[in-house]
């Protein structure tokens, strides 16, 4: 079975429909289809929010939970959609018990390296370089890069990771997302934006150093 | 008439599609008497796709993990079944 993605067919709809009744009747073989489709997008949920130990450890706890609450399943969302909020909830308390939540301002649209940029008329100060047509494209294709923004991601405030990776990564629509991390619309949208802009400026850097 | 700040706080939602048909308009306007946000938001596009294409190694799940994920599943599914003290 194909790995979910962010928009579904109706041909997905009708494999969903059987594999939810296959959970359902507690059939192994729908489980093990439906940790083949899922897991990966589970996974990018709490890895938004917590170490990858503890993201695999909330993932497998979801899954057993999946079997006792698969009945409680209303199909108000996609399957998907309530995955990902089992583990998002779940991963939400585990960072409460380890008090290591943090709650970053998301009210403010630039990130202090990007507002430094601009003068006091609004205009740019430090304005940024030409950027060649395809001159990333070519820079994607070392690897040096892609190790970077994955280093960069990682080290992003927690809801601005989890924001990227769910909208981008992942290409989740943005309700399922605002559903999943219990955002506002709002919050998403200047988290993913702050997150975008630290990886810009980011790539701005490597481009000229070609040092992460 | 945008500023440049305002131009790229708005950035995200303008690449994405989700401005209403004036501001979109403005943002146009202020593309086109501005060449540093010119150079900003061909940066910013060609930002926005790589990231649309990362595949972040460490989110995927992992073989082992997958197996252990089947086998707990397996001893849950088999406990209900055949309740363990079930005779």
């Amino acid at each position: 079975m194909a790995k979910a993605t962010g928009d579904e067919s109706p041909a997905d709809a009708l494999i969903e429909d059987t594999l939810i009744a296959g959970l359902r009747a507690g059939d192994a073989k729908a489980y093990q289809d439906a940790v083949r489709c899922y897991s990966s997008v589970m996974l990018a949920t709490a890895r938004g929010m917590l170490d990858p130990a503890a993201a695999e450890d909330v993932v497998q706890d979801t899954w057993l939970a999946v079997v006792d609450a698969i009945h409680k399943f209303e199909g108000r969302s996609s399957l998907k959609t309530w995955l990902c909020t089992i583990v998002a909830n779940r991963a939400r308390n585990r960072l409460r018990k380890s008090s290591r939540e943090t709650l970053t301002d998301i009210t403010e649209w630039l990130e202090p390296d990007m507002a430094d940029r601009f003068a006091s008329d609004g205009h740019w100060g430090q304005p940024t370089r030409s950027w060649g047509h395809n001159e990333i494209e070519n820079l994607f294709e070392q690897h040096a890069l892609q190790d970077c923004l994955d280093k960069h991601i990682e080290r992003l405030p927690e809801n601005q990771r989890s924001v990227l990776t769910l909208t981008d990564l992942k290409q989740l629509s943005a309700d399922d997302v605002c559903n999943i991390l219990e955002m506002s619309a709002s919050n998403v949208r200047v988290a993913l934006h702050r997150a975008r802009q630290r990886l810009f400026t980011m790539i701005e850097g490597f481009r000229e150093t070609g040092e992460c | 008439m945008l500023k440049c700040r305002e131009f790229t706080s708005l950035a995200s939602e303008y690449v994405d599609g989700q401005l209403s048909p004036s501001r979109r308009f403005a943002m146009r306007f202020h593309l086109l008497i501005c060449n540093h946000c010119r150079r900003f938001i061909r940066g910013w596009r060609q930002t926005v796709d790589i990231l649309k294409r990362l595949e972040r190694s460490q989110a995927e799940p992992s073989e082992s993990l997958i197996t252990r994920i089947d086998d707990a599943l397996a001893q849950r599914l088999a406990e209900r079944t055949h309740p363990p003290g079930a005779g």
